[in-house]
């Protein structure tokens, strides 16, 4: 019994730590940008088909994939950042003075052809990707068989939080970037140059979907064009609940959404669990409902009179 | 001269809120400009601070055109802007915001030392340094405001409405410190004001906006003169004519 | 320039000339595309003319209540169902979708009355939804119906019983000819346009450009949106509905991302805000995907064969609306009706930019 509650632990931890990565990403750059980036999804599919030579065929051959780690890492992440940096020069930027509104298709938009993109050069049969299988063993853990690959999840998601945290609070571009995510304007007439704190957001926030591509890939074992969708999903409902705009809230949130994943996949019945998902998105909007500034409100959400 | 707005027009969208404005600041000068709501005195401040695109006219400060320049750019040459309603960020600390305006300095002498001085001048402000700025009261964000506008040591401070919402003994005291700071570091001052009093005993010289446009330009006491014509414009008279009734 | 006559008659006319243009648009083209008589162009326009009553329907509710919904797709696969549960395969269907209350098991209503009432189940769901979502602001909404999206696309993906689940359902009667769809997309212009000119549209439209005002005025926003929303769902469930008698099999795919784009992206081309822009942004997209379309099959200029990848299609649509959102941020029709010429008046629109032009 307990064992079992241990193992949905793990397993709340391993998810919650792969939509924390996604919702942290979608959080810096809705902070700094106001943008509802519906593109990150497809941000972290990038990460991904980098891995892999270009090509229709179905089945994957390693590209970046069979080098060593490090080198694995710091290639996708120059390739995600490359994107974002690319997204903000041809749609952010040229629509930074319009409405919310228009900012949000235009991210949708900017998803759409991405992801058409990767089908272009890729097709769109999803293909099955092994990487890291040395990954995959097990080790044993207070009396449990656990995945390498959930404890390197949990772990590195553990480590980039903290290296997030402490850039945030204790650097001067940490210092900046939160004054330009309150009041971007105001930012600016101190000084603060815009265009160095949005690379640097989008710079994290490429990072972090690279990150999460990684991860997410390692443990699915496939790459498709569209593979991004429900991970952005689940990191959005974790924006939400934690309140938009809060960081904090974003990774509670997605450990929240976590768990309650594989709570109703452990208690709901047979017929029921395909419909899990749809669960988690009604939840969604009963937590807007309730709490329009999330379960979490950012301290400084809160109206100054 | 050190500030100078040539023939400039501002609009909104359709909306032409400047029309033809010209004004000139001198090294050392305070410098208000008054008028009633909807003048477009933000707007013209909001303009020299790079946040707003003119239509048509210059902007040179310092010998150099600011006119198309971002807002950045011109805080870093020494234009500094106090916008209207005291805008801390209030997630960061006292420390922070004050930080913040270190940083905007294009010199990088080290400004620890400003910063003792400036908590020193501050007492309120040191004791809450750690304090989430959202916690300040009013009068205690305006000081922050301004501590943080002269850490950046600009050679021009522009304040829009730095009365607002202030307690008239509060505002005693911000414009006390105004007046210190100036001597200090030979500031020159631009002070947008809806309240003519204080603004008019401080300044050197006065502009008088209306409907987008320069209606009158003297010093105190020419414009005071006037007043008269004021009232009947404006719509209200100044507390002091007032009391002279 | 015609001197404007007037005249009472004149007048009326004058005042539905923005309803009447658009529907002279839609007879002419369905009279050139039954002249022309080529079965491909038959099925590309009645494809496009389906498209225009579900974009129309978006655009009752995104252009006057100026929430932007992704969801509207849902309820086009709602009605498509639903009539598809109604007039689809007497002998299959007991065995495809056995889940199926008995008193439509084994029932066939013809396909009029079938349509109806599959627009009408999706104003019911968009009632009940509706209900909790049109609270919310404008971003919330706006996601909340993305996440509606995605409920309905999940539920129909895996109700098997009912839906078939993944596999699709097969032997709808295609009877939607361009004749047909014609005259669904004519109601359905008529249907918006009144709408729009009501107290009821005109209310809610004064909510989307200062809701604070509008609420000060007296209008009970969330009962508008409510309502918007509602009249919006049938139109685009009753567009649902003609499209699986269109296709003639249905899959739950179909209404998922790439519909809900290619329909947003035509009435943000066309002009979010207007009816026009709704109709111009179907004709333009349509046009332009079919172009494409024979352009990804291979297509033969000037003796070169010109052939774009797979996928291409798509990519050159999302940059398409990249560029309307930056250089055209109000559409084609920069969201402005189609109105009867005369002389020019010194009325001018007031932009509402804001004072931060960053």
């Amino acid at each position: 019994m307990i064992s079992t509650m241990l193992q949905y632990v793990i397993d709340a931890l391993n998810l919650g730590s792969l939509y924390a990565l996604t919702a942290l990403g979608i959080g810096l750059l809705f902070g700094i940008l106001r943008v509802i980036n519906f593109a990150h999804g497809d941000f972290i599919s990038v990460g991904a088909y980098t891995l892999i030579v270009p090509s229709t065929n179905a089945l994957a051959v390693l590209y970046v994939g069979a080098l060593p780690w490090p080198l694995v890492v710091v290639l996708t992440a120059l390739s995600v950042i490359a994107v974002a940096m690319l997204s903000e020069l041809v749609v952010f930027r040229p629509l930074r003075s319009s409405s919310p509104a228009t900012l949000m298709i235009g991210s949708f938009a900017l998803s759409f052809v991405i992801q058409h993109l990767i089908l272009m050069v890729h097709g769109s049969r999803p293909k099955a990707v092994n990487l890291w299988p040395e990954l995959a063993t097990q080790v044993e853990l207070l009396g449990l068989r656990v995945q390498k690959l959930h404890l390197v999840t949990v772990g590195t998601t553990a480590m980039l939080l903290g290296i997030l945290t402490v850039l945030l609070r204790a650097t001067r571009t940490g210092v900046e970037m939160r004054a330009a995510a309150e009041d971007y304007q105001m930012a600016r007439m101190l000084g603060i140059r815009a265009n160095a704190v949005i690379g640097g957001a989008l710079a994290l926030s490429g990072l972090l979907a690279a990150t999460a591509s990684l991860l997410y890939t390692a443990q699915s074992g496939i790459v498709s064009y569209q593979m991004g969708a429900p991970l952005m999903m689940f990191a959005f409902i974790s924006t939400v609940i934690g309140g938009l705009g809060n960081l904090l809230g974003a990774v509670f949130g997605a450990f929240v959404v976590g768990a309650i994943e594989v709570a109703l996949q452990a208690t709901l019945p047979d017929q029921l669990r395909p419909f899990r998902e749809a669960f988690v998105f009604t939840l969604v909007i009963a937590i807007l409902l309730w709490r329009p500034h999330g379960i979490i409100e950012a301290r400084s959400s809160r109206e100054r009179v | 001269m050190l500030l100078s707005v040539e023939n400039m027009s501002v609009y909104h969208g359709q909306v032409r809120a400047l029309r033809g404005v010209s004004l000139h600041v001198r090294q050392g000068e305070t410098v208000s400009i008054l008028g009633p709501n909807g003048a477009g005195k933000s707007t013209l401040l909001w303009t020299i601070a790079g946040a707003l695109q003119p239509r048509s006219g210059n902007i040179v400060f310092g010998g150099r055109s600011i006119t198309h320049l971002p807002s950045e750019t011109i805080a870093r040459l020494g234009l500094s802007t106090v916008p209207e309603r005291r805008r801390v960020f209030s997630s960061l600390t006292v420390e922070e915001n004050l930080r913040l305006g270190l940083w905007a300095r294009s010199d990088r002498r080290a400004g620890n030392h400003d910063l003792h001085q400036i908590l020193d001048y501050f007492p309120r402000l040191a004791e809450r340094r750690r304090s989430l700025a959202a916690r300040l009261s009013g009068g205690e964000q305006q000081m922050l405001v301004i501590a943080r506008a002269l850490l950046s040591r600009p050679r021009l401070i522009a304040l829009d409405e730095p009365s607002f919402g202030l307690a008239p003994m509060v505002v005693d005291h911000v414009y006390d410190i105004l007046r210190d700071w100036r001597e200090r570091q030979n500031l020159t001052l631009l002070i947008v004001e809806q309240t003519a009093t204080r603004a008019l005993s401080f300044s050197d010289r006065v502009y008088v906006l209306r409907s987008g446009h320069v209606e009158q330009v003297g010093s105190p006491t020419e414009v005071c003169d006037a007043e008269r014509l004021e009232e009947a414009y404006f719509g209200f008279p100044s507390s002091e004519a007032r009391d002279r009734r | 320039m015609i001197a404007p006559l007037i005249t009472a008659p004149g007048r009326r006319l004058e005042a539905a000339w923005p309803l009447l243009s658009l529907i002279i648009i839609l007879l002419l083209v369905a009279a050139a595309t039954l002249w022309v008589n080529d079965p491909e162009i038959d099925q590309t326009v009645t494809e496009a003319l389906i498209r225009l009553i579900v974009v129309v329907g978006m655009y009752l509710f995104i252009g006057n209540s100026g929430i932007i919904s992704f969801g509207h797709i849902g309820f086009m696969a709602i009605g498509a169902y639903a009539a598809a549960w109604q007039t689809c395969c007497p002998p299959l269907k007991p065995m495809i979708m056995p889940g199926l209350p008995d008193f439509i098991l084994h029932r066939s209503l013809p396909f009029l009355p079938a349509t109806v009432i599959a627009g009408t189940l999706a104003a019911l769901v968009a009632f009940l939804v509706g209900f909790f979502i049109m609270r919310l602001s404008g971003v919330g909404a706006s996601i909340a119906t993305f996440a509606f999206l995605a409920i309905v696309e999940i539920i129909y993906s895996n109700w098997d019983r009912v839906t078939a689940g993944t596999g699709a359902v097969v032997g709808i009667p295609v009877v939607v000819t361009v004749p047909i769809a014609t005259c669904a997309s004519i109601a359905a212009l008529i249907v918006a346009y009144g709408f729009q000119v009501s107290s009821y549209g005109l209310s809610l439209r004064s909510s989307r450009d200062d809701e604070v005002a509008a609420r000060a005025a007296g209008v009970d926003v969330f009962r508008q949106r409510l309502i918007a929303l509602v009249l919006s769902a049938f139109l685009v469930g009753y567009g649902g509905a003609l499209y699986s008698h269109f296709l003639g099999i249905l899959s739950p795919d179909i209404f998922y991302l790439n519909l809900a784009f290619v329909t947003l992206a035509m009435l943000v081309v066309g002009g979010v805000g207007s009816l026009a822009g709704a109709v111009v942004g179907v004709l333009v997209v349509s046009a332009t995907i079919e172009v494409l379309r024979r352009l990804e099959v291979g297509m033969d200029l000037n003796g070169m064969t010109i052939r774009l990848p797979p996928g291409s299609q798509e990519v050159l649509l999302g940059i398409l609306m990249l560029l309307v959102l930056i250089f055209r941020n109000r559409g084609l029709t920069s969201s402005r009706e189609i109105s009867w010429p005369r002389r020019p008046s010194l009325h001018g629109s007031i932009d509402k930019r804001s004072v931060e032009q960053v």
